[in-house]
């Protein structure tokens, strides 16, 4: 098939593809782009709080695996004697905490 | 480039982009999508071009990422459902005709380069621009595509077109 050719066979399909549909609204698309551009400074400027938010979850939670490390014995003496209850209870309150923090940190 | 300027722009361009998108995606339900996706990045990236035609290029480049950009999406998709087969472009839409359905059986990249080339008329520069391709390739690329457009038509029982002498 020489260019010519082509050109007609494109030529036909090009005259296919003219529905005559609507095509999207330009207002609404200039106002979506508006929009991301407002989200995108948005983010940009609350950007350090969100770090300074995760960088002090960080802290926290390795001060709290270090000093448990540090007082396992004295952790495990306390636990000996509570028996499933307190372990069923201690974990009940890991899981409520997960969910507390993941409600802070969702935008 | 204000609202207006943009309107206007949009109203020159929109309706030939259209028919780009519908065709090398073959799928005409995303093409409206495809088509917004198209204009938001064009706003969003604020090209420092004056030239109405090098505008117009560096939009037909953002609509081509768009839709392979899409294909890369839907491809993990598939993937991930293990419900498709694996295939390395997007399912053919419903065509409206023979030469439309034996269009959507040839690759992607050869459906851009024969409407960028023949819809469009784009030089082989601009359309190494829009596809990002070398320049010295797009000649022999065009001569495939030509000849595997050619092939399938045949295989469809659709005869020749005769070119006519002016």
């Amino acid at each position: 098939m020489n260019e010519p050719e082509a050109a007609v066979w494109m030529g036909r399909l090009a005259a296919l593809s003219r529905d005559g549909g609507a095509l999207p609204n330009p207002a609404l698309i200039w106002w979506k782009a508006r929009l991301f551009e407002k989200q995108a400074a948005q983010a940009r400027a609350t950007r350090p709080i969100a770090i300074a938010q995760w960088v002090s979850l960080a802290v926290a939670a390795v001060t709290t695996i270090v000093l448990c490390m540090a007082n396992w014995r004295s952790i495990q003496d306390l636990l000996a004697p509570a028996g499933l209850a307190l372990w069923v209870a201690g974990a009940a309150c890991v899981i409520l905490m997960g969910m507390a923090l993941r409600f802070v940190f969702s935008d | 480039m204000d609202q207006n300027e943009f309107t206007a722009f949009y109203h020159e361009t929109a309706p030939a982009l259209h028919g780009y998108i519908r065709r090398v995606s073959a799928d005409g339900q995303a093409a409206d999508d495809l088509l917004q996706e198209t204009y938001l990045r064009f706003l969003r990236a604020k090209p420092e071009v004056d030239d109405p035609a090098a505008m117009k290029a560096y939009l037909y480049k953002t609509a081509t990422a768009a839709i392979y950009d899409r294909w890369r999406r839907q491809r993990r998709e598939r993937l991930w459902s293990l419900a498709f087969r694996f295939r390395d472009e997007a399912p053919p839409a419903a065509g409206t005709g023979d030469v439309t359905r034996c269009f959507e059986k040839l690759k992607p990249r050869e459906r851009a380069l024969l409407w960028l080339a023949y819809v469009e008329g784009y030089a082989h520069g601009e359309v190494a621009g829009a596809l990002d391709l070398n320049e010295k390739s797009i000649k022999v690329l065009l001569f495939r595509a030509r000849r595997n457009l050619e092939r399938i038509l045949r295989q469809n029982g659709i005869s020749e077109v005769q070119h006519e002498r002016a």
